[in-house]
């Protein structure tokens, strides 16, 4: 309201003259009741209450005019200017005087009432810009809270330069009222803030744009220190994999290598190669080494397909006692020691998955079973549908698996603390990512006898219906 | 006269290996090191059979496969890495009778290739009656025996064991079986062929489980040995 009336001087005016000559008609009925003299405090109520409501100078010129229309239309004699006698004249001056005080101070009092609103807003403003800064997740969301914040506040434009752009403003060069604040810390320069007004800088909007600033440019450094922080987390992170994996990945490598080396170094010796079990057992070793080869490289390449996340599943149905049948023929070398129980609870459903990953997911998982149990101990692969899902459990003989480990076991490159059978701790990894992929999963948990239990799930997809088929015996028939 | 065999892979080690060990069993073996000097060998030697790796320079063995299919039917064994099961079963289904994966074994090796010559010189269709350890097959008559036993069938079991009938001991790709069988129209219903399988496996087989005599190639086909 106040700011409306601030706003158009012409229409102030207007109101000052028409509230007088209404204070004026109203006088005039009541001025044979309550005396002419009286009046002027009318008068006087009316230019206070457009002190409070009207700028500086109209509410001046509502003082004048009630003075005037005081002397001419009610101190005698009437509708004339002249006052004869003295008692009146020092009551008219009298009355203009404090018309003209009272509306000045009122209006001292409306303006530093105005001033302490601004400061509170400002002030709150303030709170309410350093909040969101605080608040916002990154640096984009920082800038865009900023930008909203002094957009609203001060009615402007406003753009955010990173970093500082040598004082280029990104608004019309000499446009009016465009000011470029750099956003500085004792440190550093982070960029600049321009804000562009159309109507004038008003009183304190400079300071505020100024703190603003400040706030704005700790918050950005505050930002560029977490985003150091992050990269050196993360490289640190890199770092780490990248030694584990050239540690477990070389160590490896090399044993079967060396394993080879070592073997064909030995056949080149005669008497050595003349010695039939010393050359079966030679030969048995580098088979079993150039296995290992193969079984790493498989697993390296399964990590870095599912690390580049580009992987289709090649989904078709499948048989799952073909998997499990393939798997134990891929493993016969490494099984040979052990004894391998297969129990299916008949019948099986079929299922439509992508058989080389689930086959290498369970390759994976029976391979661990051999590897960390000793020779001799019972491999049991159960196989069933549980819960609309089909199941392979692979149980073993061994000391099972603390609870502890539980989750950690299925992370990259992590391995058991006490283990000491070979691998690089990509199997299970390998094996979990392939049945995610699936929407299946794959679970740890240990047996009551003691040994660990690994159970691969993996969601049914209902089997199409197949062609009804005459069940009669077509051999006894013709040809057809 | 023995018998010529074409070994084409760019490796040169693995050719020599292979080259020692086909001539250790009485081949006669030419090597060729990439598509381009494999056809022109095979123009030159005319051999009976040839080992195609599928991962070549020049010309993959998939292109050399289609060019010798254009004028001869000599047993093509296709060589294939993991993950590339694709071009395995392209492979096969542009006319390879069988393929190995890398690394294999050469005893495996041997198998195939004997596998793939007796096939191609007694066409199988000439071959009424069949036996494979204690089955026994009479394509006349269309009858199945086990341990001297009768086995009843019915019309689909019967034609999906004849269509791994007529490629004894060689791989049959479910492209193959399930378009002689059902039509084309029914290519991707490999399902048809899981359940006809594992039906002809608790008939056929001493153990359905653990199947010796017809065998999965994963994600391939099946085989009858």
């Amino acid at each position: 309201m106040i700011g409306r009336l601030q706003g158009s001087s012409g229409w102030s005016y207007g109101l000052s003259f028409v509230a007088m000559v209404a204070l004026t008609l109203v006088n005039a009925l009541w001025v044979a009741w309550i005396g002419y003299w009286s009046v002027a405090l009318v008068f006087l109520l009316g230019v206070m209450a457009l002190a409070c409501v009207l700028p500086l100078y109209p509410a001046l010129f509502a003082a004048a005019m009630s003075t005037l229309c005081w002397n001419i239309f009610f101190i005698p004699p009437v509708f004339d200017v002249q006052i004869l006698d003295v008692q009146d004249l020092l009551m008219c001056c009298t009355y203009f005087i404090v018309a003209l005080l009272i509306t000045a101070l009122t209006r001292r009092i409306r303006a530093q009432e105005e001033r302490v609103l601004q400061r509170e807003q400002r002030l709150s403003s303030l709170y309410q810009f350093s909040q969101r800064l605080v608040t916002a997740p990154d640096q984009e969301a920082l800038l865009h809270a900023a930008k909203a914040e002094i957009a609203r506040v001060l009615a402007a434009e406003v753009q955010i330069l990173l970093p500082a752009c040598e004082g280029e403003s990104p608004f019309e060069s000499h446009a009016m009222g465009v000011l470029g604040i750099p956003l500085a810390t004792p440190e550093n320069v982070y960029g600049c803030l321009w804000v562009c007004k159309r109507d004038a800088w008003q009183h304190g909007q400079r300071s505020f744009l100024e703190i603003v600033a400040r706030h704005l440019a700790l918050a950005l450094e505050r930002e560029a220190l977490r985003a150091v922080a992050h990269q050196h987390a993360l490289h640190h992170l890199s770092e780490r994999l990248y030694d584990t994996l050239l540690d477990s990945v070389s160590h490896e490598l090399r044993t079967p290598l060396t394993t080879i080396q070592c073997v064909l170094d030995n056949l080149q010796q005669p008497h050595i190669l003349e010695h039939s079990q010393w050359r079966h057992s030679l030969l048995a070793d580098l088979t079993h080494a150039s296995l290992r080869l193969d079984h790493l490289v498989a697993n390296l390449l399964d990590m870095s397909r599912l690390q580049s996340g580009r992987f289709q599943l090649n989904r078709d149905w499948c048989d799952p006692r073909d998997i499990v049948q393939s798997v134990l023929k891929a493993l016969q070398y490494e099984l040979k020691d052990y004894e391998v129980q297969v129990k299916t609870a008949a019948p099986l459903p079929l299922l439509y998955v992508d058989y080389g990953l689930v086959e290498q997911a369970l390759f994976n998982v029976v391979h661990n079973a051999c590897t960390h149990n000793a020779p001799g101990t019972c491999i049991v692969l159960n196989c069933g549908v549980e819960a609309e899902r089909f199941v392979i459990r692979v149980e073993d003989q061994g000391h099972g698996i603390p609870e502890a480990q539980w989750e950690a076991l299925f992370e990259k490159f992590y391995r058991l603390p006490d283990s000491h059978a070979p691998g690089t701790g990509l199997g299970l990894s390998i094996a979990q990512g392939f049945m995610l992929a699936h929407g299946g999963e794959i679970t740890v948990c240990n047996l009551k006898s003691g040994g660990a239990c690994f159970t691969l799930a993996l969601p049914l997809t209902p089997v199409p219906q197949l062609p009804v088929e005459e069940v009669d015996d077509v051999t006894a028939h013709s040809r057809g | 006269m023995s018998q010529r065999i074409l070994v084409v892979d760019d490796e040169a080690a693995l050719r020599r290996n292979l080259s020692i060990s086909l001539q250790a069993s009485g081949f006669e073996v030419f090597c060729a090191k990439d598509g381009l000097s494999a056809l022109a060998c095979f123009h030159q030697h005319d051999p009976d059979l040839i080992l195609l790796d599928l991962g070549m320079p020049k010309r993959s063995g998939l292109e050399v496969l289609q060019d010798i299919r254009q004028t001869s039917q000599v047993p093509v064994i296709v060589l294939s890495v993991r993950n590339q099961e694709r071009q395995k079963i392209e492979a096969l289904d542009a006319g390879a009778n069988d393929y190995l994966t890398k690394p294999f074994g050469v005893g495996e090796l041997h198998a195939r290739i004997r596998v793939a010559l007796r096939n191609h010189v007694a066409s199988p269709d000439r071959m009424h009656m069949i036996t494979l350890g204690h089955l026994r097959f009479d394509k006349a008559s269309r009858q199945v025996w086990k341990n001297d036993v009768r086995v009843k069938l019915t019309k689909t079991e019967y034609r999906v064991l004849a269509c791994l009938l007529n490629h004894v001991g060689a791989v049959v790709t479910h492209k193959q079986m399930l378009s002689e069988i059902w039509g084309e129209a029914y290519l991707n219903e490999t399902h048809y062929l899981q359940v006809y399988i594992s039906q002809l496996r608790h008939k056929l087989e001493d153990d359905p489980a653990c199947p010796v005599r017809i065998l999965t190639e994963p994600g391939v086909g099946y085989r009858l040995t």
